[in-house]
C-alpha cells in the first residue's frame, strides 16, 4: 500500500507538465500505480479469505444429519462452534485439533483449512468410555476441504 | 494399509487415557478426497478412446514380432556388493520390526512396526518394484538368511547346501501363493488388529518359520516360485518394471515398461488366479473405504444375517473372496469368448496368455489408491526411526516431526490417480494387442481377438476409476445410532 501511495504522489507532482516526455512518463507511472493498487486490492481480497462458521451440537454423543459433514474450500478460515450435553473431547484428525467440552459450555475450533482432504472428527464422550462405536461404522463427523 | 483404518476405535479407547500431546490415532486415517465426477468421466472417456487408438495402430502397422528392445548393462562387482548390503539392511530391519512389535509400545503410531511393514514395506515397495525393478530379490530378508546359511553350509560342510529338496507336489502349483495373498489381504484390510505392533511381530515370526521351513524342505527357488506370496507378488510386479536381473549376477537389463509381462505367459492357472487377485485385492481395499461397500455390506447382512459378527470378519472375507471370484469369472468368461472367436486355442491357453497383460492395470490402481497415503503417512517413518519402540528416544533428532498433511494437494492427487489409471489401461491394452499379434499373426485377426479383452479392461478400469471417484453417491455420514448401521 505504501508503495502505491508514494507512486500516486509522484503522479500528482507531474500533472500540468508540458513536456511530452514527462507527461508520457506520468501516464506510465499512473498506469503503474493503478496496477499496483489493483494488485493490492486483490491481495486484500485474497487475504480476507471467506470465513465459514459451523455449529456442532452434540446430543447424546451424536450430531444431527446436517452437522456431520463440514464442506469448505482450501484456504478458508473455518470456525466450528461446538456444544455438547455431555462432557468429552472432540478431535479433528490430520489437523490435530481438539476441543474439551463440558455440558452447556460452547467451545470454538478456529483454523485455516490449509490442506485438502477429508478429515474425520472423533468424539470421545466421557460417559461412553471413549468409544465412538464400531470400528466399521462411519465417522462421527468429517471436514471436507476441497481444492480451489 | 487400510489395515490401519480399522484400528481407529481401538486406539481411540487408549487415546483418552494418554496425554494430549500424544496423538495416537492418526495412523489409520486416509485423508483422500474422492475425485469429482468430471475427472471420472474424462478418465473413462480417455480409456475408451485410447483403446480404439491402440487397436487402430496395431491393425494398421505393427509388424508381428518386433525385436526386443532390451539392453544389458554390466555393473561388475558393484551389484553383488549392493545385494549383500541390501540383504544386511533387510535382515536388520526385520529384526528391528519384530523387536519393536514384541517389546515396543502397543500404539501403532508410536511404534515403527506398522509404518515400516504396511506403508513402506507393502505399499511403498510394491510401487518401487513396479516402477524401478524387482528390488525384493535383494531386500527379501528370508532369502538373505537362507542363502547366507546355505552358503555357510556349503563352505563348512562341503555338502550340497542345507535344502532337503523334497519333491514339491505338482498339483499344488502356485495355489499356496494365491491363498496366502488372499489371507494376507484379509489380514491387512479386514482384520481390525493388523496395525497392532504385537500382532505384526507374531505374524512375521510365524511367516519366518513357515517360509524358512518351506525353503529348507523344497529348496528356495521352488518354494519362492510357488508358495512364497511376497516373492511371487513382487516378481510379478517386477515383470512390469523397466529394470530386470541380467543374465549373470554382474549385470542388469533395461527394457521398456511392461516388456517383461509379454516375454512369457502366466505359466499356470494358479498364476492367472494370482494376477486377478492382485487386481481385486487392491480394488477391494479401495472399496472398503467407500460408501459403495457400506451399501453392499448392508444388503449382504440383510440377506444373510447369520454371517454378521461384531468385527465383520466373515463379511469382510466374503467380500474379499467375492470380488476376486467376480473378477476371475469375468476374466475367464472373456477368455472363453476370445477362444470362441479365434477357434484354435483352448480357454485355458488364452487365459494364461493374456493374464499378465492385466498387471499394468493393477500397478496403476495401486498408484492411484496409495500414492497420497504413501506420501503423507510414509512421513511417519521420519519420527519413528528416531524412536522405533516408542520409548521417547530421539536417536536422529527427528522424533518430534509430524507428517505434513498439506504435502500434496487433492487436485494433484486426482491428476496422478486418473493419469496413472489411464496410462496403465493403455499399456495393458497395448500389451494384449502385442500378445495377440504374436500369437495370431494376422493384424486384423489379432485386433478382432483382442476385442473381448479390451472391453474387459475398459470395465476393470471403469471400476477402479469409480472407486477413486466415488461418483455415484454424495458423501454423507449415516445415522450412527439408527437402523442404518448394521454392525452396531
Amino acid at each position: 500500500m505504501s508503495v502505491a501511495l508514494r507512486m500516486r504522489g509522484a503522479t500528482r507532482n507531474c500533472i500540468g507538465c508540458l513536456d511530452t516526455m514527462r507527461s508520457r512518463i506520468c501516464t506510465l507511472l499512473r498506469l503503474l500505480a493503478g496496477f499496483v493498487l489493483a494488485i493490492a486490492a486483490l491481495n486484500a481480497l485474497a487475504a480476507g479469505a471467506p470465513e465459514k462458521t459451523f455449529n456442532m451440537n452434540i446430543v447424546h454423543g451424536a450430531l444431527a444429519a446436517d452437522e456431520r459433514v463440514l464442506r469448505v474450500d482450501k484456504g478458508d478460515a473455518v470456525r466450528v462452534r461446538v456444544t455438547s450435553d455431555t462432557a468429552g473431547e472432540l478431535h479433528l484428525h490430520g489437523y490435530r485439533l481438539e476441543a474439551k467440552l463440558t455440558p452447556g459450555a460452547r467451545t470454538e475450533l478456529a483454523f485455516i483449512a490449509y490442506a485438502t482432504g477429508r478429515y474425520p472428527f472423533e468424539w470421545h464422550g466421557a460417559d461412553r468410555g471413549g468409544q465412538t462405536g464400531s470400528h466399521h461404522g462411519p465417522a462421527f463427523a468429517a471436514l471436507e476441504v476441497r481444492p480451489k | 494399509m487400510s489395515a490401519i483404518r480399522r484400528l481407529r476405535a481401538r486406539c481411540a479407547a487408549a487415546a483418552v487415557c494418554l496425554p494430549a500431546t500424544a496423538w495416537p490415532h492418526a495412523f489409520d486415517d486416509r485423508y483422500d478426497l474422492p475425485a469429482p465426477l468430471s475427472y471420472f468421466v474424462a478418465g473413462a472417456a480417455a480409456a475408451v478412446a485410447l483403446s480404439f487408438v491402440v487397436a487402430a495402430i496395431v491393425a494398421r502397422r505393427a509388424p508381428p514380432g518386433l525385436p526386443a528392445p532390451e539392453r544389458v548393462v554390466a555393473l561388475g562387482p558393484l551389484l553383488s556388493a549392493l545385494r549383500w548390503i541390501c540383504g544386511g539392511v533387510a535382515v536388520s530391519m526385520l529384526a528391528l520390526v519384530v523387536a519393536a512389535g514384541l517389546f515396543g509400545t502397543g500404539d501403532p503410531m508410536m511404534n515403527l512396526a506398522p509404518t515400516l511393514i504396511w506403508i513402506i514395506g507393502w505399499v511403498g515397495l510394491a510401487l518401487a518394484v513396479a516402477c524401478v525393478g524387482n528390488l525384493w530379490r535383494a531386500l527379501d530378508p528370508w532369502r538373505a538368511v537362507f542363502e547366507a546359511a546355505d552358503a555357510l553350509a556349503r563352505r563348512c560342510a562341503r555338502t550340497g547346501g542345507i535344502a532337503l529338496n523334497w519333491p514339491y507336489p505338482r498339483a499344488l502349483g502356485a495355489w499356496p501363493a494365491v491363498i496366502l495373498l488372499l489371507l494376507l489381504t484379509w489380514f491387512e484390510v479386514v482384520y481390525p488388529q493388523a496395525a497392532i505392533p504385537y500382532r505384526i511381530a507374531c505374524v512375521l515370526l510365524a511367516w519366518s518359520a513357515l517360509t524358512l521351513t518351506g525353503m529348507l524342505c523344497f529348496g528356495r527357488e521352488i518354494w519362492q516360485r510357488n508358495a512364497d506370496v511376497f516373492a511371487v507378488y513382487f516378481a510379478t510386479l517386477g515383470r512390469f518394471a523397466p529394470i530386470a536381473a541380467g543374465p549373470d549376477a554382474r549385470s542388469i537389463v533395461l527394457r521398456a515398461p511392461g516388456r517383461g509381462l509379454i516375454a512369457a505367459d502366466a505359466g499356470s492357472a494358479a498364476m492367472v488366479a494370482f494376477v486377478i487377485a492382485m487386481l481385486s485385492t487392491v480394488l477391494f481395499d479401495g472399496l472398503l473405504g467407500g460408501q459403495i461397500w457400506w451399501f453392499v455390506q448392508r444388503a449382504l447382512i440383510r440377506a444373510l444375517p447369520q454371517i454378521n459378527d461384531d468385527n465383520g470378519y466373515v463379511i469382510g472375507a466374503v467380500g474379499l473372496v467375492g470380488v476376486w471370484l467376480l473378477f476371475l469369472a469375468a476374466y475367464v468368461l472373456t477368455c472363453a469368448v476370445t477362444a470362441w472367436l479365434v477357434r484354435e486355442r483352448s480357454v485355458g491357453t488364452i487365459a494364461r496368455l493374456f493374464a499378465l497383460t492385466l498387471v499394468p492395470i493393477a500397478v496403476a490402481y495401486n498408484i492411484a489408491h496409495n500414492f497420497s497415503s504413501l506420501l503423507i503417512q510414509g512421513q511417519l517413518v521420519i519420527p519413528l526411526l528416531s524412536d522405533p519402540f516408542g520409548y521417547k528416544w530421539n536417536l536422529f533428532g527427528t522424533a518430534t516431526y509430524y507428517p505434513n498433511i498439506g504435502i500434496v494437494d487433492a487436485r494433484f492427487t486426482w491428476y496422478v490417480a486418473i493419469g496413472a489409471i489411464v496410462v496403465g489401461h493403455v499399456i495393458s491394452v497395448w500389451l494384449a494387442h502385442r500378445v495377440a499379434l504374436r500369437e495370431f499373426g494376422v493384424p486384423r485377426k489379432a485386433t478382432f481377438a483382442s476385442v473381448p479383452l479390451t472391453i474387459l479392461m475398459v470395465i476393470y478400469t471403469a471400476v477402479s476409476l469409480s472407486v477413486i471417484a466415488e461418483p455415484m453417491v454424495k458423501f454423507e455420514i449415516p445415522d450412527p445410532a439408527g437402523k442404518s448401521a448394521p454392525e452396531q
